[in-house]
């Protein structure tokens, strides 16, 4: 039920909005913590990962994104450091967001996709393309959000999820939510743990060692209806997310290693809305902790730390003209602190100021205009703009744009650091790109068609690299030039009790280095993936495949990791299928054809592997 | 890559044919040399983390190199960041840090005798006294009280012995039957230099020096020179550079020249009476006995990870580009200053070294 008024809802979105202002009632069904995204994408390309397709998988947010997406990851290995690419740009251009915050590190700018649960979050999204203007820095590639709904009047339900798979790998899930006419609570707790010491394929006897991690995330989300009568509501929400997680630093093909590390991250978000039928107000403050502590020998207890403390309040106001115009300014001030073994202890302010303005000009056209102009201190920001629109042509096809300026401000270790030969540098400026994306999409019955091409340029990249005395510094050094295509195709069969959904997605990327003429490293020209599940009553099948083309791992592409395609396959059973209670077991075959292949030079993954899994939802 | 497979085959050929000419008993011994039995070696110490250093070769007229030598002759890999390299009459010691292992090679083939591992933690630089080789080991660099000289059987190829000293030894140089470490620090700040005695395997004495000391040798007269960087600036306690001279009779400091306080000059080399090192991308010569820190700049605008003098007088240096890429050996002329050739080699190129 819930994925199909969600389906609904994006397609609507997509095609009328206006129609969806037209019929938006004061209170939604369902409560979305960042209605931004779905209501200010226009132009831009969003695809919602399924509830069922995140449960196939173990827990780590890369695991789900890496089979069921282009974005391309890098990743040392399962448990180890993974960040996300889209379009041929970095770690730190990517931004992951949750609840409509953007809660890249503050120290490194980027997201470890291994230190994120795909677990307990309602909704996972992935939004290529630039979102500066909305998310703020990082958000060049696209953006990836996770979200927390809010839902009154359905009563108690608890669902526990155990698995355990190769490797000692251990899965335990558990979330319960209660809700009444005025009133939500949810919890949830995710856990996992894994020896996860598979051996290296073609090897003599090597394996991963050294591997091991385990990981807790709790969430706990409330909403409390103070007041709807009329066309007045006021509602309270809390969102929380704490996450800890230990884990060593596998070694590579060619090196041992006895790192650990150890994340503790913890976010907090209250937010009162006003909503009416012309205006809506939406008062944010949140807490966002993360702290990190790295041990060079996992055998001692010395370690070093590094944490930061971010304090924001936001307020967001939108004002519907009419039924078709929509303006929306957005406030937001942080105040955020950093320290460490290797970092000079700094503070930093940094205030924004955001202006939306949309309208529906016919049935057929939607456009959007953004801009944002923010203030950091120590740093020049630059005044961002975007527009897009969509235009839906003739029935079933829409044609769709957007442009926009987009940036991200140097990290606090880009900054401050100091450590071992290494320093940081406060001169830096903040990298910036233009980039424009023109897409098709036909949608109709059962099948759903989309075509983009994208133009990415981007200017004063921000790279380490060793000074005159030998010291690592960063310094705005390069500019690169992105281009491509990618197409995405849905399709649903149904055949009397038979179900045969099928997704299949493909991104071409070409990213050069301006300077050299050459591919950056770790971007592969070409990714698809293509899935496809059957359900016939209670039985569910699937098969999930991805190819990934080979990557170069130097800056002259003289060195590569060789392209690879793996498949994983998969099925379930609903034991017990009643009103309100349902009991289901899940097997999972990791890797079928039990490929050798690498995702960073050196750093083997797992052959073929197993996941066990039962669900029980009461 | 296609040179050195060329080389290999030929190599190959002339074994076998030295193998006939046995069989048939013919008394002529043929002065077989493999293809680097004479010319250059560079360390490259490869990607960082991931993937394995290499060990190029450059022909005696420094104009072609042959890459990945120990690679192509072995189909293995010196495994991750190949350190330095010493040499005997036959053989080649390939020191490995991360992967911990000395790679014994024989000098004219780069064929493999052996992989040494056991009583090796973190290797650095080997210097040889008669039959017995004496390696650098920081052991844990998160670990002051862990490091040490590691004494090898050049017979067994064995770890036999350990000489406990202080905090992040590096470069080691011998004279005599006595070794003198300079005490870089690791991932710290040192300035000492330890004189061991090899016959008794203990520390006689140590002599403090500047900051840093990344370079030793010794000068005609049997001196031994220190130059010491100066502790960088994200210590909190920037120092400047120190140029020591060393009498080995006393172990005590003759002579000190002090740079200012941001300058962290490295790469020592002394050429007869002449002193070359390398500061802020410039290269500057002086004199031993008239040691002075504002000279001349020879060469300037260069981007060296290491340099070394070779004996014909031209300068060898390293340029380790962005350290994700190819490096290239910069050859110098440096009565003239200008750039005699570049040649590419492998990534991050640490040092060269003239086959003896």
């Amino acid at each position: 039920m819930k994925h199909r008024f969600l389906f609904i809802v994006v397609v609507l979105c997509a095609l009328t909005t206006a129609a969806q202002i037209d019929t938006l009632q004061v209170l939604p069904e369902v409560i979305l913590s960042d209605s931004k995204l779905k209501n200010h994408s226009v132009g831009i390309a969003l695809e919602k990962i399924s509830d069922s397709t995140i449960q196939r998988s173990r827990t780590a947010l890369t695991e789900v994104l890496r089979a069921n997406s282009t974005i391309y990851f890098r990743e040392n290995g399962p448990g180890g450091v993974a960040s996300a690419s889209f379009r041929g740009t970095n770690a730190a251009q990517t931004a992951v967001v949750w609840n409509g915050i953007n809660i890249n590190s503050q120290l490194t700018g980027q997201s470890d996709f291994n230190t994120l649960s795909s677990k307990n979050y309602d909704q996972l999204d992935v939004r290529a393309g630039g979102g500066s203007i909305i998310y703020g820095s990082g958000a060049v590639g696209g953006s990836v959000h996770l979200g927390n709904d809010i839902r009154f009047n359905k009563g108690l339900s608890t669902t526990v999820t155990a698995g355990y798979g190769s490797f000692d790998t251990q899965i335990a899930t558990a979330k319960t939510q209660f809700s009444n006419t005025n009133f939500y609570i949810d919890a949830g707790l995710d856990y996992q743990r894994s020896e996860n010491d598979f051996d290296y394929l073609d090897t003599d006897n090597q394996f991963n060692e050294n591997g091991q991690y385990d990981n807790l995330n709790a969430i706990f989300n409330m909403g409390y209806l103070l007041k709807n009568k009329g066309d007045r509501t006021h509602l309270l929400k809390l969102h929380h997310n704490t996450y800890v997680g230990n884990r060593n630093f596998s070694g590579t093909l060619t090196a041992p290693s006895n790192d650990g590390y150890e994340d503790r991250n913890t976010r907090t978000l209250a937010i009162w809305e006003n909503l009416g039928t012309r205006f809506n107000g939406k008062l944010r403050a949140a807490h966002i902790f993360e702290q990190f502590r790295y041990f060079a020998n996992n055998q001692t207890d010395d370690n070093d730390l590094g944490k930061s403390i971010r304090y924001l309040a936001n307020y967001e106001a939108t004002y519907k003209l009419d039924r078709k115009k929509e303006l929306t300014v957005i406030g937001e001030v942080n105040h955020i602190s950093a320290a460490g073994a290797s970092i000079v202890s700094t503070t930093r302010n940094q205030g924004s100021i955001v202006a939306l303005w949309k309208q529906q000009l016919t049935n057929q056209f939607t456009y959007e205009i953004q801009a944002r102009q923010e203030l950091v201190e120590g740093f020049d920001s630059p005044f961002l703009l975007g527009a897009g629109f969509d235009y839906a042509f003739a029935k079933a096809y829409t044609l769709t744009f957007n442009a926009s300026k987009n940036y991200r401000i140097p990290t606090f270790n880009d900054a401050y650091w100091s450590g071992p030969g290494a320093v940081g540098n406060p001169d830096l400026k903040p990298e910036t790109s233009i980039q424009a994306e023109i897409g098709l999409k036909r949608t109709r019955k059962n099948l759903t068609l989309g075509l983009r091409g994208f133009y990415i340029n981007t200017d004063d990249l921000i790279q380490w690299q060793p000074n005159l005395s030998g010291i690592w510094s960063p310094i705005n050094i390069a500019d690169s030039e992105h281009y491509g295509i990618e197409g995405a195709l849905d399709y649903t069969a149904i055949m009397g009790s038979h179900k045969v959904t099928t997704t299949a997605q493909y991104a071409y990327t070409q990213a050069e280095d301006v300077a050299r003429g050459k591919q950056l490293i770790y971007v592969p020209a070409h990714k698809a993936i293509l899935g496809i599940a059957h359900n016939y009553g209670r039985l569910s099948s699937y098969v999930q495949t991805t190819f990934v083309d080979r990557v170069f791992t130097t800056t002259d592409n003289t060195a590569q990791v060789d392209g690879y395609a793996i498949a994983h396959i998969g099925t379930s059973y609903d034991i017990l299928h009643k009103q309100g209670t349902k009991l289901q077991v899940m097997a999972r075959v990791n890797n079928l054809f039990n490929t050798n292949y690498q995702t960073v030079a050196f750093r083997p993954n797992p052959g073929r592997n197993f996941l066990l899994q039962t669900t029980i939802t009461f | 890559m296609k040179h050195s497979f060329y080389t290999f085959c030929i190599a190959t050929l002339l074994l076998f044919s030295c193998n006939t000419d046995d069989d048939i008993f013919i008394p002529v011994t043929p002065e077989v040399e493999g293809p680097y039995a004479t010319g250059f070696l560079v360390t490259n110490e490869g990607p960082f983390s991931n993937g394995f250093g290499t060990v190029d070769h450059i022909d005696e007229n420094l104009t072609t190199v042959s890459p990945s030598i120990y690679q192509a002759v072995n189909d293995d890999n010196l495994g991750n960041i190949v350190q330095s390299l010493t040499m005997t009459d036959d053989n080649v010691y390939v020191v490995t840090n991360v992967s911990s292992r000395i790679t014994v090679v024989e000098k004219d083939t780069f064929e493999e005798i052996i992989q040494i591992t056991d009583g090796l933690n973190n290797p650095r630089n080997m210097v040889i006294i008669g039959d017995n080789g004496y390696v650098t080991n920081w052991g844990d660099p998160a670990v002051a009280t862990d490091d040490y000289v590691a004494v090898l059987d050049l017979n067994t190829n064995e770890i036999v012995s350990t000489i406990a000293v202080a905090e992040g030894p590096e470069q080691i140089v011998a004279k005599g039957d006595a070794i003198y470490v300079a005490h870089k620090g690791g991932f710290g700040v040192n300035n000492i230099v330890s004189v061991i005695s090899s016959e008794q395997e203990n520390v006689v004495t140590t002599i403090e020096v500047g900051d840093v000391p990344n370079s030793l040798q010794f000068d005609t007269a049997g001196r031994l020179v220190v130059l010491a960087s100066g502790a960088p600036a994200f210590t909190g306690n920037e120092t400047g550079g120190q140029f020591t001279i060393i009498d080995t009779d006393t172990n005590t400091a003759v002579e000190t020249v002090l740079f200012t306080d941001t300058e962290h000059p490295s790469f020592l080399n002394v050429v007869g009476d002449d002193v070359f090192y390398y500061l802020g991308g410039a290269v500057y010569k002086t004199t031993i006995a008239d040691f002075t820190t504002t000279s001349t700049a020879i060469i300037s605008g260069s981007f060296f990870y290491n340099m070394t003098i070779l004996s014909d007088g031209t300068l060898a240096g390293c340029n380790a580009a962005d350290f994700a890429s190819n490096g290239t050996v910069e050859l110098y002329d440096t009565t003239t200053g200008t750039l005699l050739n570049t040649l590419n080699v492998g990534i991050v190129p640490g040092n060269v070294y003239e086959i003896n």
